[in-house]
C-alpha cells in the first residue's frame, strides 16, 4: 500500500510525529533525526528489531516489522527459496526458556498444517534464530475484526458469511485436537477475497510461566495465574469463558464460547461481559447475565440472538456440543427469510434501541460489584485449591436486565474516560509507612521569615512531613446529591469564558480524606482532562487517577465524572471488610508523577520500623489535638502582587492565626483575563484541612477586591464552630 | 575532541582527586554535554526558565569549582543516573539556600499553585515526569553530538557533500531514497548503497564510543543502548 504510506507519512510530519515509529519531534522538524530512530538505527544487529536492516533469519528474508502485539513483533519476509512472501512471529524470550510447552505447539502446529482449512492461518514453518524462537506464517494481507469494528458492527447478512468461515476454521482445529484458547477479534483476520482467518491457534499457552507444565491441575493453576495476572498483555479476558477465567482446564467448547463473545461483538459492536478492571469483567464472566444481542440491538433476529447466547452459557453442557453442531445450526439460520435481506455495509455503531439508561444510583452497583470482586478473587483462589466441577446452575438463556450499560458511544462507560498514563493507582494497603522527601515543595511553599513563628510551622510542618506515617484512611464517598451541588456551585462560580480553560476544581473534606478534582480543557481535542486527587490527613496524596471526558459527553451528562470517579479502585477498596491496617508492614510503591508540575509527591524512601515507632510516639499527641481556624480578622494579610513573573501576577498571602495557616495563592490569568486564587487551610501538622478555589473576572475583581475576602469568610470552614474536630486516628 | 579520550567517569574521578587546569577543561566539555538534560529537568520542577537556567549553571559551577563530585564512584554505574542523582541531591540541598541568600528571606517566592498552574499549561501536550524529560533530553543530547562528531569525521575526509545527502539514509532505507542519493552525489545507486552503509557502520562506532563513555562496565554498551531505546517506549 505504497499510497497509503505516503500519505500517512505527510500527515505525519505535519503533526511532528515521525512517519516511522510515531515518536513526537518536538523541535525537530525532520523524521529522519527522529532519535528513536536514530537510536534504533545505532543498534546493533542483534538488537536491531526494527529497522531497515533486519536481515535474514534461516532462509527468510526479512522486510519490515508489521505488528507487535503480546506475543512478540511480526515481520513481513520472504522465504528464499520459494519467493513467495511469509509473515514470521518473533517470540518474547520469555518464553524461551519453557522448551517443552514450545515443543507442545510445534507438535500442534504440525497437526494445523495438516487439515488445510483456508480458514486458519497456516504455521509454515517453526525454528530458533538468535532472536529466539520464531513462527512462519501465512502472509495475510487484510483488515482484522477489531479494526473492522472501529467502523461500526457488521452486517447481519456480512456476518451469516464471516461467522461460517470461522466456525470452519474451528471445526478443523479441533478436529485436529488444537484448542485456540485466545479466541478474539484481534485474531481474526479477513482477507481483501472476503475470507476469514484465524491466526495464532493455540499460540496464547506458551506464555505461560516456565514452571513445569504437566499436570492439568498445575496448568489450570496457571492460567489462573495468567488469567489475573497478565490478562493486559494476553489482553483475552473479555473473551474468557467462565471456565477458563476460573482456571480450570478447558476443552473445545471453551473456544465456543469465545466464539460467542466474538459473534456478539460483531452484531452488536459491544461485549457481552464487561467491568472496568480485570476483576469486574472476570465477575461479570462468571456470574453476571448479559443482556441477549437482539435487546442491544433489535434489527438482530432473536434465532440469530438465542444461537449467540447458547454460545454464551455458562455450562459448557449446555452450549453447542461441538463446532459441527454450530456449522449446521449457522447453516439453518441462513435459510431463513431474513438471511437473504440486503443490509447496508457499514453502518455506523449506533444501536437504535438502548438497554436501559445510565444507573444513576451507580455507587451503590459499584460498591457491591466491589465487595463482589473481592468475593470473586476469594472464591477462585478456592476454586483452584479444591478443583470443583464447573458451576452449571445458571441458565444464561433467560434474559435478565443488564448489570452494566452497554458499550455505546451515547452510554457512559466507565472504562472509556480512564486516563492510565497520567499515574498510577496508589493502593492504600500498599503504601504504609512511606516517607516523603518533602524539600522540593517546600522550598516553593515556604514565603515566611526565619524568625517568624510561621518559621516554626514550617519547620514542625517539614518534620512532620517528613516523619509521619501513613495510617488506614477511610475513604468516605460523596452522595451523588453532594456531587450535583458541588458541581452546581462550581459552575456558577465560574465565569462562563473561564469555564474551558479552568474545568472543574472541587475540592472538599470528607472524612479526613480531601477530595479534589481538576483540570481542563484541551481545545484542540475538544475534551475535558480531569484530575482527582485524595489526600489523607497528612496532606499527603494517597490516589491519583486521570480522566479523559469529550466535551460533549460531559456537557450533556456532568455526572459521568461522578460515575468514573465511583469506579476508580480507592472508592472500592473500602469496602474491604475488616481488614485492620498494619503499619508495620511496608511495601513499596512507586509514583509516576501527574502532567509535570513539581509534584511533592514522587519521592519516597523507606523507613525502619524504630525510626517509625519514634515518630509514633512523637506524634501521637499531635495527632488527637484539635485544631483552631480563627478567622477573628483578615486585614492583617499582605497582599503581594509581583508583576515580573513572565507577564503573570502572582498572589501570595499567608495568615498564620491560632495553629492553622490560612493561604492564599493566585494569579491573574492573561488568556482568560481572570484571576484565580486558591485557598487553603493547613493545621500544625501540615494537614491539609481545607481548599477552595475562587475565580473572578478581571473587572468583578478589581473593582471590589473585597469579594474575595468576604468569600473565604463565607466558605464552611469559617461558618463551623471555633474548634475543627480533627478526626480521631483509627489504631 | 582530540585531547579528551577520557571516559565521563575518569574526568570525574580526576577532577574530584586533583584538578588540574586539564582536568577542568575536560570536565567543562563534558558540563557542555549534559547541560541541556539537566537543564529540562531543573526547568520541570521549578517551571521558570531563568530559575532552570539559574540552577543549571550553579550546579555545573559547583561541579567544575568545588570538587562536588569527590565522592564519586564509578561502581556506581551509569553515569547517566549518577548525574540526574547528583543534580536531584544539589536541587534539595543547595538550591533552597542560594534562593534564601538571594531573596533575603523575602515573600517573592513563586507561588507553588502557579507553577502547577505552568505546568498544566503544557501538560496537554506533554505529560512526562521530569525524569523522562531528562532521559529524552540526554538522549537528544548524545545522538546530537554523535552526528557532530560524524559530520566533524566526514567534513575533515572532504566529504560534507557526501554527509549531507546520505545522512538522512542513516533511519532510511528504500529505493527511490537511494536513487535520489545516487542522483545527487552523481555515483551509481550500488555506490550510494555502499557510501550509506558505510556511514552507517561509522554512525554505530561513535554512538557506542559515546555510550561507552558514560558506563563503567564496558560490556554494558548494548544494554545502555537496549536501555535507551526503552526510554521511548515507557
Amino acid at each position: 500500500m505504497p499510497g497509503d504510506v505516503v500519505e500517512i507519512g505527510v500527515q505525519m510530519i505535519e503533526q511532528q510525529i515521525c512517519s516511522r515509529c510515531g515518536w513526537s519531534l518536538e523541535d525537530t522538524v525532520d523524521d529522519s533525526e527522529c532519535p528513536r530512530c536514530l537510536l534504533a538505527a545505532g543498534m546493533s544487529d542483534t538488537h536491531n528489531s526494527e529497522t531497515e536492516n533486519i536481515g535474514q533469519v534461516g532462509p527468510y528474508r526479512l522486510i519490515e516489522s508489521i505488528g507487535k502485539g503480546g506475543m512478540g513483533i511480526v515481520f513481513k519476509a520472504e522465504d528464499t527459496r520459494l519467493g513467495r512472501q511469509v509473515a514470521i512471529k518473533f517470540l518474547p524470550s520469555l518464553m524461551r526458556d519453557n522448551h517443552e510447552l514450545f515443543l507442545r505447539f510445534q507438535r500442534e502446529a504440525r497437526a494445523l498444517s495438516r487439515t488445510s482449512s483456508p480458514h486458519l492461518c497456516i504455521i509454515h514453518d517453526v525454528g530458533e534464530s538468535e532472536r529466539g524462537p520464531y513462527l512462519v506464517m501465512e502472509y495475510l494481507n487484510g483488515e482484522t475484526i477489531k479494526d473492522r469494528l472501529q467502523r461500526g458492527v457488521i452486517p447481519v447478512a456480512d456476518f451469516l458469511d464471516l461467522s461460517l468461515q470461522l466456525v470452519q476454521g474451528v471445526q478443523s482445529a479441533h478436529a485436529a485436537g488444537v484448542i485456540h484458547r485466545d479466541l478474539k477479534p484481534a485474531n481474526i483476520i479477513v482477507t481483501g477475497d472476503g475470507v476469514a482467518k484465524i491466526v495464532d491457534f493455540g499460540l496464547v499457552k506458551l506464555n505461560a510461566p516456565t514452571a513445569p507444565i504437566g499436570e492439568t491441575q498445575e496448568y489450570a493453576a496457571t492460567r489462573q495465574t495468567l488469567a489475573t495476572q497478565h490478562d493486559r498483555l494476553l489482553g483475552t479476558v473479555p473473551y474468557m469463558s467462565p471456565e477458563q477465567a476460573a482456571g480450570h482446564e478447558v476443552d473445545q467448547r471453551s473456544d465456543l464460547f469465545s466464539l460467542g463473545t466474538v459473534f456478539y461483538e460483531m452484531l452488536t459492536g459491544t461485549r457481552p461481559f464487561r467491568g472496568s478492571t480485570t476483576m469486574l469483567t472476570i465477575h461479570a464472566i462468571l456470574s453476571e447475565d448479559f443482556t441477549p444481542a437482539h435487546e442491544v440491538d433489535a434489527s438482530i433476529p432473536l434465532s440469530l440472538s438465542n444461537m449467540i447466547s447458547k454460545l454464551l452459557n455458562r455450562d459448557p453442557a449446555a452450549r453447542f456440543s461441538n463446532a459441527d453442531a454450530l456449522a449446521a445450526r449457522l447453516r439453518e439460520l441462513g435459510t431463513e427469510p431474513w438471511a437473504s435481506l440486503s443490509v447496508p455495509a457499514d453502518l455506523p455503531l449506533t444501536p437504535q434501541l438502548r438497554v436501559s439508561r445510565w444507573r444513576r444510583s451507580a455507587f451503590v452497583a459499584l460498591a457491591a460489584l466491589a465487595v463482589s470482586a473481592v468475593a470473586v478473587v476469594l472464591f477462585m483462589a478456592w476454586r483452584v485449591r479444591d478443583n470443583p466441577p464447573v458451576e452449571s446452575s445458571v441458565a444464561a438463556l433467560q434474559p435478565k436486565p443488564p448489570k452494566v450499560a452497554p458499550d455505546d458511544p451515547a452510554e457512559p462507560n466507565r472504562d472509556r474516560y480512564q486516563e492510565p498514563d497520567f499515574g498510577e493507582v496508589l493502593d492504600p494497603d500498599e503504601v504504609r509507612g512511606l516517607v516523603i522527601d518533602p524539600v522540593p515543595y517546600l522550598d516553593q511553599l515556604n514565603p515566611i521569615r526565619e524568625d517568624s513563628v510561621a518559621a516554626k510551622f514550617m519547620a514542625d510542618l517539614q518534620f512532620h512531613m517528613a516523619g509521619s506515617m501513613r495510617r488506614q484512611v477511610p475513604v468516605i464517598p460523596v452522595t451523588k446529591q453532594e456531587w450535583d451541588r458541588t458541581i452546581q456551585a462550581t459552575h456558577n462560580r465560574l465565569p462562563e469564558s473561564s469555564f474551558a480553560k479552568v474545568g472543574m476544581n472541587l475540592p472538599d473534606l470528607k472524612g479526613n480524606i480531601l477530595f479534589t478534582m481538576d483540570g481542563q480543557f484541551v481545545p484542540d481535542e475538544k475534551r475535558y482532562v480531569f484530575h482527582l486527587r485524595l489526600f489523607n490527613e497528612y496532606g499527603r496524596q494517597i490516589f491519583r487517577r486521570g480522566f479523559a471526558f469529550q466535551e460533549r459527553e460531559l456537557h450533556g451528562q456532568p455526572e459521568i465524572c461522578f460515575d468514573a470517579i465511583m469506579s476508580t479502585p480507592i472508592f472500592q477498596a473500602r469496602t474491604t471488610p475488616g481488614k485492620p491496617i498494619d503499619p508495620g508492614t511496608v511495601q513499596s510503591v512507586v509514583i509516576a508523577p501527574i502532567f509535570n508540575i513539581a509534584s511533592p509527591f514522587t519521592r519516597f524512601e523507606f523507613v525502619s520500623d524504630q525510626f517509625r515507632e519514634s515518630l509514633r510516639q512523637q506524634l501521637s499527641e499531635r495527632i488527637n489535638r484539635d485544631i483552631r481556624v480563627v478567622p477573628a480578622s483578615l486585614d492583617e494579610w499582605q497582599v503581594m502582587v509581583d508583576k515580573d513573573q513572565g507577564g503573570i501576577h502572582f498572589m501570595i498571602m499567608d495568615y498564620f492565626k491560632a495553629n492553622a495557616l490560612v493561604s492564599v495563592r493566585g494569579m491573574f490569568r492573561e488568556d482568560t483575563q481572570s484571576y484565580d486564587l486558591d485557598l487553603t487551610i493547613l493545621d500544625h501538622d501540615g494537614l491539609w484541612l481545607f481548599r477552595q478555589r475562587f475565580v473572578y473576572g478581571r473587572r468583578e475583581f478589581e473593582q471590589d477586591p473585597e469579594v474575595f475576602r468576604r468569600d473565604i469568610l463565607a466558605t464552611r470552614i469559617f461558618q463551623k464552630p471555633k474548634v475543627f474536630q480533627k478526626p480521631r486516628p483509627s489504631e | 575532541m582530540p585531547d579528551f579520550e577520557s571516559t565521563n567517569w575518569s574526568v570525574v574521578r580526576a577532577v574530584g582527586r586533583n584538578a588540574t587546569s586539564h582536568s577542568r577543561k575536560a570536565m567543562a566539555v563534558m558540563c557542555q554535554k549534559y547541560w541541556q538534560p539537566l537543564y529540562v529537568f531543573a526547568l520541570n520542577r521549578v517551571g521558570k526558565p531563568s530559575d532552570a537556567e539559574d540552577l543549571t549553571q550553579a550546579f555545573f559551577e559547583r561541579v567544575i569549582e568545588k570538587h562536588y563530585f569527590e565522592a564519586a564512584d564509578s561502581e556506581r554505574g551509569r553515569f547517566r543516573s549518577f548525574l540526574l542523582s547528583a543534580f536531584q541531591h544539589f536541587l534539595s540541598n543547595e538550591w533552597k539556600k542560594d534562593r534564601a541568600q538571594k531573596r533575603g528571606g523575602q515573600h517573592q517566592v513563586v507561588s507553588m499553585d502557579g507553577v502547577a498552574e505552568i505546568g498544566m499549561q503544557s501538560a496537554a501536550s506533554d505529560q512526562r515526569t521530569p525524569e523522562q524529560l531528562y532521559e529524552h533530553q540526554w538522549i537528544r543530547s548524545l545522538l546530537s553530538h554523535v552526528m557532530q562528531r560524524l559530520e566533524q569525521e566526514y567534513l575533515s575526509a572532504g566529504k560534507a557533500g557526501q554527509f549531507q545527502v546520505l545522512r538522512p539514509l542513516i533511519v532510511k532505507e528504500g529505493q527511490a531514497t537511494y536513487g535520489y542519493a545516487a542522483e545527487q552525489l552523481n555515483i551509481s545507486e550500488s555506490a550510494a548503497r555502499m557510501a550509506t552503509s558505510r556511514l552507517r557502520q561509522r554512525y554505530r562506532q561513535l554512538l557506542s564510543d559515546e555510550i561507552a563513555e558514560t558506563i563503567a562496565d564496558q560490556e554494558q554498551v548494548a544494554s545502555e543502548i537496549q536501555y535507551l531505546f526503552g526510554v521511548f517506549d515507557s
